[in-house]
């Protein structure tokens, strides 16, 4: 690859990212100084022991916070310092997130919970929303339970159902923090084997995940300790494999 | 002990947050506390049958009450007497009617005093279930012709009047100028039937009369416990049915209505005119009260329910750990208890204060004519205790079970699994739905009825009786018989009546000369008190049936008296010398009789006369038109407002009213009224001397009382239902949170949120302030039966009062929802 395709492929890059948090007067510095840069149709993995920022990391990246400083870009564009609504317009159409506890809105039905980032944009039509809701939820398996509320799906359901609304939108990049954390290893493998077939798809994905089995699917693992990038190696086995 | 460690536990909780607790106990002080005070202020004034002592209710036998007049209508002591052999429910009736006594010593030496006086029947003592203390009581012997003329003082009368003497039994007293024998003296704090001071019996023909009279009084009976007052009150209406069609033809009168009601038994409190007069606002008091201890309930409930959500997790952990429901139920309880008990004791002081400046209300009330009715004393017995309990039972249910259900409806396991609140939230947003929702309903209702009850009795207090009252005094002048007899139907009348007259012109006109007196009127009742109504018909414009003419209210004045009281001729001409000749019939009629009841409002030179079911009277002659005041208070339905005079010169009476125009002080005033009378003539005496402001509010007192109350009840029932809603809306709102945070990972703006936030606060507002609209229009209709309600208080209630609510929710829906907004993402997906 040269160096100008390589550019054209960047994703996101992070450089000099700090995150403190202050609770009680003491300062918890969750990130410090991260560079980084994913590319796009890029599979990582952030691992790391528990506290060390990953989940921190994966929300600068979703735009769910700000870094007290450094520099974000998503698909060229600097998004460090946008306004409120303009970050959640970009959630809505460049980014698709998977939750370790699911967070589907129990109010609304599998088919409304994979219809609601859709509905926060004004291009679509009734029918090309309900379009992308039916294919979303085929990608998963789930299209058979759309009129359900999701207290009535098992946990590996809700996720998988989860799964569909990230990928409504068709978001550039998947966020997922521990999406098997709250599953058996059945269901963990189900959703792994999602995320698998929407990367052959083209998709790219970011996941936490501190199961070894997990990151080992991934193209990319980076390791966080301490707020810092320990280490950034390409998953040869997968690559391998991908190749 | 599991209990000890739940008491133990739940006191602590109290104790860690002091705010918290004063909220909770400062609510439940409020709702308990009126609650205490509205069940004293009601059971005394209404619905605690009177007993007096006895273990029978005492009831009240008299004609239908008379709404437009608001009186109570006497019935004939014939038809009493007949009707207690006939009825099965009461063993004996008495009777009796109001006066006054004026009493002066004869062998003792004190000076003359004018008492409440009661007269009855001999059987009065024995029916009201009391003994004198002291001599005896009637016998019927006391009423055979020649008998010694005697008198009942009360204890009071024993103890201020006679100073307490010993040897008081058997000392004769001048009552009304003839020497009568003391017979006894009741015992203290015994004024029976209302107020009375002394007891007299009434004239024996009036007691026992052998045909159907003319005469007036009314029935007290003793309830049998077997009977109830609905089956007295059939078998009345049987007697009824027999004595009216025994009725000869000219006592026809006594059914003026023709609705076959002539004996009506009544609870003896609900008979008393105040109460009839404002029954339906006592009742809204009641509602009003209960609403304010529902609000104060759902409140607590909510704040407790608060508590719940924090501690969610913590019960979520004791289920697992094997606690058993029942047990945490309980535990929730306790606290409820704690908050309720301290709330009890607080609430229990601030009844007692509020009957206390209740209690001081009426004695200034009734202070000027001494007519405070007995029962009318409010205090914390027993029963009201009963019901504080009962109160607080409902208070610890309803405020315990709301976050008792609610914690114990959710899916533990799912909390604890994955430490979400997924599996509860549609449980938890439903319930917050129907507080918010039963909030802004019972906003609405006691916000409405409580303002219109407060801006009508405002208006009211301010109404323009147009009469002016400043520097005015007024007083009763009453001419004593024995001086100025009245002896009608005979050679004597005329001469009787030029007596009267003499005094009453020579009394005005040596007031007049005085510097510091500009005007004096005399008037049967002033403007701004007393009403009655009677209807009349115009000359070539008489109406089919009698009821169908228009109504008056008719009072006798003396001449030249509207400058007096700041009011003017318009059309015509006063009253002078020809109107004062015999067969003159003379009259005057009011602006608005003029303006709306004859052609192009030129009442002048017109005749009308009086018409009522027993015939009509002379043909009058109206020869003026004066401005408009109005008499009887101006919140009550039978106001006059078409008012017709007559000259005092044809009709002159034995007592009336009299209105002094002063410069200077009201006390200078007072003074010169005194020493004037004494210097016309000393053995007339004036009574309730008082400015006129203070006459014209005398009827509005209770309604002023009553509207205090309200007033404090409006503003406890603001204070409750904005920090009810908000507290409720916010809790919504917050324990959206993390639900907002993954809207807003899902790419909502700002005014998606606001959108969702608003919109469900739109929707609560319709239902509770629809429903609550329709239940306040509800009561008020029952209100209008008895007082006029004006423009401007509807529009203050059912526009103004949804408003503030709207203001309110909308206030507590954008300030938490705003804070929800501005929090980052990340935080909120991590809120619990
Ligand atoms: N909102 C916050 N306020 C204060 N401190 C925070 C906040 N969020 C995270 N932290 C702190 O920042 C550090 C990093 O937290 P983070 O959640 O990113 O860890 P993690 O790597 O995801 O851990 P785990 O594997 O346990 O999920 C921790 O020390 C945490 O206590
Ligand atoms: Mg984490």
């Amino acid at each position: 690859m040269s160096e100008q395709t390589k550019a054209n492929n960047v994703l996101v890059e992070l450089k000099n990212i700090n995150k403190m948090f202050l609770t009680d007067e003491v300062e918890t510095h969750a990130l410090n100084g991260i560079n980084l840069s994913i590319n796009k149709g890029e599979y990582l993995a952030i691992t790391g022991p528990s506290g060390c920022g990953k989940s921190t990391l994966l929300s600068l990246l979703g735009l769910l916070d700000t870094a007290n400083d450094g520099m974000y870009k998503l698909a060229g564009h600097d998004v460090s310092s946008l306004k409120r609504d303009e970050r959640a317009k970009i959630r809505n159409s460049e980014i698709g997130f998977i939750f370790q506890s699911f967070n589907l809105i129990s109010d609304l039905t599998v088919a409304e919970n994979v219809e609601l980032p859709l509905t926060y944009r004004k291009d679509l039509t009734k029918q090309q929303r309900a379009k992308n809701v039916q294919v979303a939820l085929e990608e998963v398996d789930m299209a058979h339970r759309a009129k359900h509320f999701p207290s009535q799906l098992s946990g590996g359901q809700q996720q998988r159902v989860a799964i569909a609304r990230a990928i409504a939108g068709s978001p550039s990049v998947i966020l997922a923090d521990e999406p098997t954390g709250n599953l058996d290893s059945k269901n963990a493998e189900t959703v792994m084997s999602i995320l698998d077939k929407l990367h052959a798809n083209g998709a790219t994905i970011c996941m936490v995940t501190h199961d070894p089995r997990s990151a080992a699917r991934s193209e990319r693992i980076i390791e966080v300790f301490d707020g810092k990038i320990v280490s950034d190696q390409f998953n040869n086995d997968v690559t391998a494999i991908a190749v | 002990m599991s209990i000890g460690i739940d008491v133990k536990y739940a006191a602590r909780l109290l104790v860690k947050k002091p705010a918290f607790t004063a909220t909770t106990v400062f609510i439940i002080a409020i709702g308990l506390g009126l609650t205490l005070f509205a069940y004293s202020l009601l059971s005394s004034l209404i619905f605690k049958p009177l007993t007096m002592n006895t273990n029978q209710q005492f009831v009240t036998i008299e004609g239908e009450y008379d709404y437009s007049h608001a009186f109570r209508r006497s019935v004939d002591p014939f038809h009493l007497n007949q009707a207690v052999q006939e009825v099965d429910a009461i063993d004996d009736i008495t009777f009796h009617g109001p006066g006054t006594a004026l009493l002066s010593g004869l062998d003792t030496n004190v000076g003359t005093k004018k008492f409440n006086a009661t007269f009855a029947k001999w059987n009065f003592f024995d029916v009201a279930g009391q003994q004198p203390i002291m001599g005896r009581d009637f016998t019927e012997a006391d009423n055979f012709d020649g008998a010694e003329k005697v008198i009942m003082i009360s204890y009071e009368v024993w103890q201020s009047y006679f100073k307490g003497i010993s040897d008081i039994v058997d000392k004769m007293v001048n009552v009304d100028s003839e020497p009568m024998r003391i017979i006894g003296v009741m015992p203290e704090n015994f004024s029976f039937p209302s107020h009375a001071q002394t007891w007299l019996l009434m004239p024996a023909n009036q007691i026992n009369p052998t045909k159907p009279s003319r005469n007036g009084a009314f029935g007290i009976a003793r309830l049998k416990n077997s009977s109830s007052i609905e089956k007295l009150n059939q078998e009345l209406s049987h007697y009824n049915q027999k004595a009216i069609a025994e009725l000869p033809e000219e006592f026809n009168w006594r059914m003026r209505n023709n609705s076959g009601i002539y004996l009506q038994a009544t609870a003896y409190k609900k008979a008393n005119s105040d109460v009839r007069e404002y029954y339906s606002i006592f009742i809204s008091l009641l509602v009003v009260v209960f609403l304010i201890l529902l609000l104060a309930c759902i409140n607590v409930g909510n704040l407790l329910l608060t508590r719940v959500n924090e501690r969610y997790k913590e019960i979520a952990i004791r289920v697992a750990l094997g606690v058993p429901r029942q047990r945490l139920i309980f535990q929730m309880l306790w606290e409820s208890i704690f908050f309720c008990a301290i709330g009890a004791f607080i609430a229990f002081v601030l009844a007692s204060w509020g009957i206390e400046l209740t209690n001081a209300a009426f004695t200034r009330m009734f202070a000027v004519q001494q007519n405070q009715p007995f029962w009318w004393t409010l205090s914390i017995d027993a029963d009201a205790l009963l019901v504080l309990f009962v109160a607080i039972l409902f208070m610890i249910l309803i405020t315990g079970l709301i976050p008792a259900w609610r914690a114990l409806s959710g899916d533990f396991n799912s909390v604890l699994r994955d430490g979400t609140r997924g599996a509860m939230g549609k449980k938890a947003s439903q319930t917050n739905q129907v507080l918010v929702i039963s909030e802004i309903l019972l906003s609405c209702i006691v916000l409405v009825i409580a303002t219109i009850l407060l801006t009508t009795s405002y208006f009211a207090d301010k109404a323009d009786y147009g009469v002016d009252t400043d520097k005015r005094i007024t007083a009763r002048l009453e001419l004593p018989l024995e001086y100025y007899n009245v002896r009608r139907d005979t050679e004597f009348e005329a001469a009787d009546n030029k007596k009267r007259n003499d005094f009453y012109y020579q009394l005005k006109s040596r007031l007049e000369e005085l510097p510091t007196i500009e005007a004096v009127a005399y008037m049967t009742q002033l403007p701004g008190t007393g009403e009655g109504t009677s209807h009349f018909e115009i000359e070539g414009m008489e109406a089919e049936v009698y009821d169908e003419n228009p109504v008056s209210n008719n009072e006798v004045i003396g001449r030249d008296s509207w400058r007096a009281v700041g009011m003017h001729i318009i059309q015509g001409r006063d009253f002078d010398d020809r109107d004062a000749v015999v067969g003159a019939n003379s009259m005057i009629v009011n602006e608005s009789i003029a303006r709306e009841l004859f052609p192009d409002g030129q009442a002048v030179g017109y005749r009308v006369r009086q018409i009522s079911s027993r015939g009509e009277g002379d043909w009058q002659n109206i020869v003026g038109v004066v401005s408009d005041s109005y008499h009887g208070s101006a919140m009550d339905t039978s106001s006059a407002q078409y008012n017709s005079y007559h000259l005092m010169d044809a009709r002159s009476r034995q007592s009336i009213n009299i209105a002094i125009h002063y410069k200077g002080s009201e006390l200078q005033a007072k003074q010169t009224l005194f020493d004037t009378l004494n210097a016309t003539d000393a053995n007339v005496a004036a009574y309730h001397i008082q400015s006129y402001q203070q006459l014209i509010q005398h009827p509005m007192m209770l309604v002023t009382t009553v509207s205090k109350i309200f007033l404090f009840c409006g503003v406890m029932a603001v204070l409750l239902a904005a920090s009810g809603i908000y507290a409720v809306s916010a809790n919504s709102i917050t324990q959206k949170t993390q639900e907002i945070g993954v809207r807003r990972a899902l790419g909502a703006t700002d005014s998606n949120v606001m959108k969702l936030f608003l919109s469900q606060a739109l929707i609560q507002l319709a239902i509770g302030l629809g429903l609550g609209i329709v239940l306040s229009m509800w009561v008020i209709k029952a209100l209008q039966t008895t007082m006029i309600i004006n423009d401007v208080s509807y529009i203050i209630g059912l526009v103004g009062m949804p408003l503030l609510i709207i203001a309110i929710v909308l206030l507590a829906t954008f300030i938490p929802a705003k804070k929800v907004v501005e929090m980052e993402p990340s935080e909120a997906l991590h809120h619990d």
